[in-house]
């Protein structure tokens, strides 16, 4: 299996199990899977990756538990090997 | 104390304070969105209000993490910045911006922090929302479209309030706040304070707008068309108008509603005078032939509404006097309409309210003493506002002018009704003379004014000491109810309760924001108001004794009875269970 496409089931794995008590993890989860869905699909754009990778970034330090923030640690990294 | 080190400025706070208030000692003023200092709300849930401090990888929120010896903070880095933006951006993502049509248009936190941030782009594909609007109750309307799951109502709701009809929902993969159950707020226990309206950030929950059906009664040339201002607003509405805080402005409110078009401009000062004389009668009844003591005021529809949730078993502790905008509507229908020989039906009684329960009570099935509706429309001070400057009225320069004859005298008594202990002040100021035949020494009763919970007082009244207590907010008022439901006030008499914190000056239907600073300004407005005006006791405002005399014969008399008392409804819990 291709790695985006683990990243995709991870991505719809984490934002089933998003609690919303904090906005930049919850509405950024939300928009992440919307951006990985593509890139597993292979038409996510130059900007698309770049926004993706500010995302997971702005999450990584910004949410507000540890699960928001180590699902997004965890996505970067995977998406930088993908 | 802690010394710590903000964007390179040396700080020393005391120990506990947060980021947030060191920053402010050295003129950095951090960007906060949910949080709430007043109601304590400092959830972190935004995290509007991130910054960097040296040694951590994450960011910390300043709202809620306090200082510490030798702290480095950064609160304007570009990884800040980028990581507060990208925040709003993906807040803004969900939201419907329909500002121009929203009624917090021009006064929304996240439409000022949008212009803050200089956001001109969202760089994410707008997320549809498409959940019913709950319009199911009669004053307070929620939009979840629009709910950026802040979550300040569900704290105000519950930590203030102790109503706790609001909780945070995932709903379609969507996080907003809803009410508990899925039911319409209407088949809930709401109190309709609109507590939740004054500390939305954005448009989400609002109050039922009603200037449309007051245009059109004005429009209207077979109606004649009256209205009362109650004392709250007298001192807030100015606010909407660029004037100080506590301002009052009173006679400019009689002067733009004159030039919209209201037939007659009444003071609910004068029907708080005449609350008084009834609920100051039924007092010292009480007191004389062992009726149910404490008694309870009634002025306050969320308080009300409240008992018959929540303690329906108390209801006979509640005054039978329904509140001043009650009284006044059935005395507009029936001695005002005779003595102008107007027909009651083409009379259109409006009220200018802080509150939002206003809109509640007045539809009230009983509240038709007179055969007709006692009050038909109640606008909040906001919404007057609105009709304020709709018209092109240009308030804060407008000439002051007087009340209407035959309710156009209030008093300082009626004034003080604003705020909370104001009832009770006034009610001892009355009943104290009634009672002893004797002018009271000293008018002012401190010892029930101001923002403390729950206050307490004893006067002395003919050889017996009457005990008062006050309390404002619902989680104080249900302190007191627990403590009289486990026997510990049996020797008081009267209790005060007004719904909202700080009273009516900090009602749901203020303009917004209200915060505790505010309230407080209000407050020294209110009884500011209540020094300068000619007469400071109900009983001895000279309209209030024509009424009686002319009409009413004396407090509690039959007709009294049936146009300015009450029954409540018991109701119990909601949702009903099973």
């Amino acid at each position: 299996m291709a790695l985006s496409q683990v990243a995709a089931d991870f991505v719809a794995m984490a934002r089933e199990e998003c609690c919303g008590e904090c906005l930049p993890g919850f509405n950024g989860m939300l928009q992440v899977t919307g951006l990985v869905q593509k890139l597993a699909e292979g038409t996510a754009t130059v900007e698309e990756k770049a926004l993706l990778r500010q995302t997971l970034d702005v999450m990584a330090r910004a949410a507000k538990c540890k699960m928001g923030r180590l699902s997004a640690r965890f996505l970067r990294q995977l998406l930088r090997e993908a | 104390m802690v010394s710590l080190v903000i964007d390179g400025q040396k700080v020393e706070v005391p120990r506990g304070t947060t980021i947030l208030e060191a920053a402010k000692k050295v003129q950095v003023n951090i960007p906060t969105l949910c949080y709430l200092k007043d109601i304590g709300h400092d959830v972190g849930a935004c995290r509007i209000c991130i910054v960097e401090v040296e040694g951590q990888r994450d960011f910390v929120t300043a709202c809620n993490t306090p200082v510490e010896e030798g702290m480095v903070v950064r609160t304007n880095t570009p990884a800040v910045r980028e990581a507060r933006r990208m925040t709003l951006e993906l807040i803004l993502a969900n939201h419907p911006m329909e500002c121009p049509t929203c009624p917090r248009n021009g006064n929304c936190e996240l439409q000022s922090l949008a212009a803050q941030f200089n956001i001109r782009e969202i760089r994410f594909p707008r997320v549809r929302r498409e959940f019913p609007l709950d319009d199911s109750s009669v004053a307070i309307i929620r939009d979840p479209n629009k709910c950026i799951a802040c979550r300040r109502c569900v704290t105000v709701c519950e930590n203030v309030q102790t109503v706790g009809v609001l909780e945070l929902q995932k709903v379609d993969g969507q996080a907003i706040v809803g009410v508990k159950g899925g039911v319409p707020l209407a088949e809930t226990n709401c109190v309709q304070c609109g507590q939740c309206a004054l500390v939305c950030p954005v448009g989400a929950i609002y109050e039922r707008d009603d200037t449309d059906k007051v245009w059109a009664a004005l429009a209207d040339p077979t109606k004649h068309v009256v209205v009362q201002t109650a004392p709250a607003v007298h001192v807030t509405i100015g606010e909407m108008f660029g004037m100080p805080v506590g301002t009052d402005a009173t006679g400019k409110i009689v002067a733009a509603l004159r030039r919209l078009g209201f037939d007659a401009v009444f003071d609910t000062n004068f029907a708080a005078d005449l609350t008084i004389m009834e609920e100051g009668s039924e007092l010292l009844e009480r007191i004389e032939k062992g009726g149910v003591l404490p008694q309870f005021t009634s002025c306050s529809p969320g308080w009300i509404k409240f008992l018959e949730h929540f303690y329906p078993e108390l209801l006979p502790h509640v005054s039978s006097c329904k509140s001043p905008q009650q009284m006044l509507g059935p005395v507009v229908k029936t001695y005002y309409a005779q003595k102008k020989g107007i027909d009651p039906k083409d009379v259109v009684m409006v009220s200018i309210m802080p509150c939002t329960a206003k809109k509640f009570e007045a539809a009230r099935p009983e509240m038709n003493a007179s055969g007709y509706r006692d009050v038909d429309i109640v606008l909040t001070s906001r919404e007057l506002g609105r009709m304020i400057k709709e018209a092109g009225i240009d308030f804060a320069n407008l000439p002051d002018e007087n009340y209407d004859d035959p309710f156009g005298t209030g008093t300082g008594a009626g004034q003080i009704f604003g705020a909370t202990g104001g009832v009770m002040e006034a009610a001892l100021r009355t009943a104290y003379e009634l009672a002893t035949g004797k002018t009271l020494p000293k008018l002012d009763f401190v010892e029930v004014r101001g923002m403390k919970g729950v206050k307490e007082a004893a006067v002395e009244l003919n050889g017996k000491t009457i005990k008062v207590l006050v309390a404002h907010g619902l989680a104080n008022a249900r302190l007191l109810m627990e403590k009289l439901k486990a026997g510990e006030l049996k020797d008081y008499h009267f209790i005060e309760v007004m719904t909202c914190p700080g009273g009516c000056i900090g009602g749901g239907g203020q303009p917004i924001p209200t915060t505790t600073e505010i309230r407080e300004q209000r407050i020294a407005g209110i009884y500011e108001r209540d020094k300068k005006l000619p007469y400071r006791k109900s009983h001895e405002n000279p309209d209030i004794k024509k009424l009686y005399e002319e009409f009413l014969g004396k407090p509690l008399s039959h007709k009294s009875h049936e146009l300015l008392h009450t029954k409540y409804t018991p109701r119990g819990l909601m949702p009903k269970k099973g």
